[in-house]
C-alpha cells in the first residue's frame, strides 16, 4: 500500500498491473466476394465513345435498309425467296446486332478492347451496296 | 447406452459415396445434356451457314459461266476479255464457313446463350458481308 493513498487512487497502473486485462482486438473485417464488388461505372469518355459508335452503327442499318429496298426482287422460288429475305434482314440487323453483342460480350474487358471491336464492325460492316449505290 | 443411429464410419464412407456417386451422375446427365443442345444449336444454326456457302458456290459456277460466255462474244467483237473476279467469289465461298468456326471457337466454352449469340452475330455478318462483296463483283 503506498505511502500516499491519494496518489494511488489518481495513477494507472498500466500493463505492469497484475489486475490489466486487454480489451478484445475488433475482428478482422472478411474478404468480400468478387460478384458482390461494386463493378466502377463506365467513364464519362467511354459512354460518349460508346453512343458516338450506337450512332454510327445506327447510320449503317439505315444505310442497309436503302441498300436492300434497291435490291428487291424474286428469284422465282419460295425457298430461294425466304433466305434471301433472311439474308437480307440479318444484313439489316448486322450493325445493330454487332454494336449490342460487343457490347454484351466485352462487358468484362477494358474500354479499349470494346472500342477496338467496335471498330472491327465498322470496318466489316460497312454498307458497301448503299455507298457503291449497287442495284 | 449405445445409439442405434449413430454411423460407423464404413457406413459413413459408403454413404459419402453414394452421394458422390449422385452428384458425379447429376453432373454426368447436366454435361450430356449441355453437349447434346450444343451439337443441336450447331446444327440448326450450321444449316443456314451452309446455305449462305451453297450461294457462294453457285455464285462461283454462274459468275464464272457467264464470263466466259461474255468473253467469247466480246473476242468475237475484237474487244479484251473480262477478267474474273477471283479474289471475290473465293472470300465468297471462304466467308461462312470461316465465321461458323469463329462462331463455334469463340463459344466453345461458353453459356447456351453466348454460343446463340456468337452463331447468329456470325450470321449476321456473313449476310452483310456476301452482299458486300456482290456489290464488289
Amino acid at each position: 500500500m503506498s505511502a500516499e493513498p491519494d496518489d494511488e487512487a489518481l495513477s494507472w497502473g498500466g500493463e505492469k498491473d497484475p489486475t490489466h486485462v486487454d480489451s478484445p482486438q475488433p475482428a478482422e473485417p472478411e474478404p468480400s466476394d468478387g460478384a458482390e464488388e461494386v463493378q466502377p461505372a463506365l467513364s464519362s469518355v467511354a459512354l460518349v465513345t460508346f453512343g458516338v459508335f450506337g450512332g454510327i452503327f445506327l447510320l449503317y442499318v439505315v444505310g442497309w435498309i436503302i441498300a436492300v429496298q434497291r435490291m428487291a426482287g424474286s428469284l422465282g422460288n419460295p425457298f430461294f425467296d425466304f433466305m434471301n429475305r433472311l439474308g437480307e434482314v440479318l444484313a439489316i440487323a448486322s450493325p445493330a446486332a454487332w454494336f449490342v453483342g460487343v457490347l454484351f460480350l466485352t462487358r468484362e474487358c477494358r474500354t479499349f478492347v470494346r472500342v477496338l471491336w467496335l471498330l472491327l464492325g465498322i470496318v466489316i460492316l460497312v454498307p458497301l451496296p448503299f455507298i457503291l449505290g449497287t442495284k | 447406452m449405445t445409439d442405434d443411429r449413430a454411423m460407423s464410419p464404413d457406413d459413413a464412407a459408403t454413404e459419402s459415396a453414394i452421394v458422390d456417386d449422385a452428384g458425379i451422375g447429376r453432373r454426368g446427365k447436366l454435361g450430356r445434356l449441355s453437349i447434346v443442345i450444343t451439337i443441336v444449336i450447331a446444327i440448326i444454326f450450321g444449316l443456314f451457314y451452309a446455305y449462305n456457302l451453297f450461294w457462294a458456290i453457285s455464285n462461283v459456277v454462274g459468275v464464272t459461266t457467264q464470263i466466259n460466255s461474255y468473253n467469247v462474244n466480246r473476242v468475237k467483237f475484237g474487244l479484251e476479255a473480262v477478267s474474273t473476279p477471283w479474289v471475290v467469289l473465293i472470300a465468297d465461298v471462304l466467308i461462312s464457313p470461316v465465321v461458323y468456326a469463329l462462331a463455334f471457337f469463340l463459344g466453345r466454352r461458353q453459356t447456351i446463350f453466348v454460343k446463340i449469340v456468337y452463331f447468329f452475330l456470325g450470321l449476321a455478318v456473313v449476310a452483310a458481308v456476301l452482299l458486300t462483296l456482290i456489290a464488289l463483283a
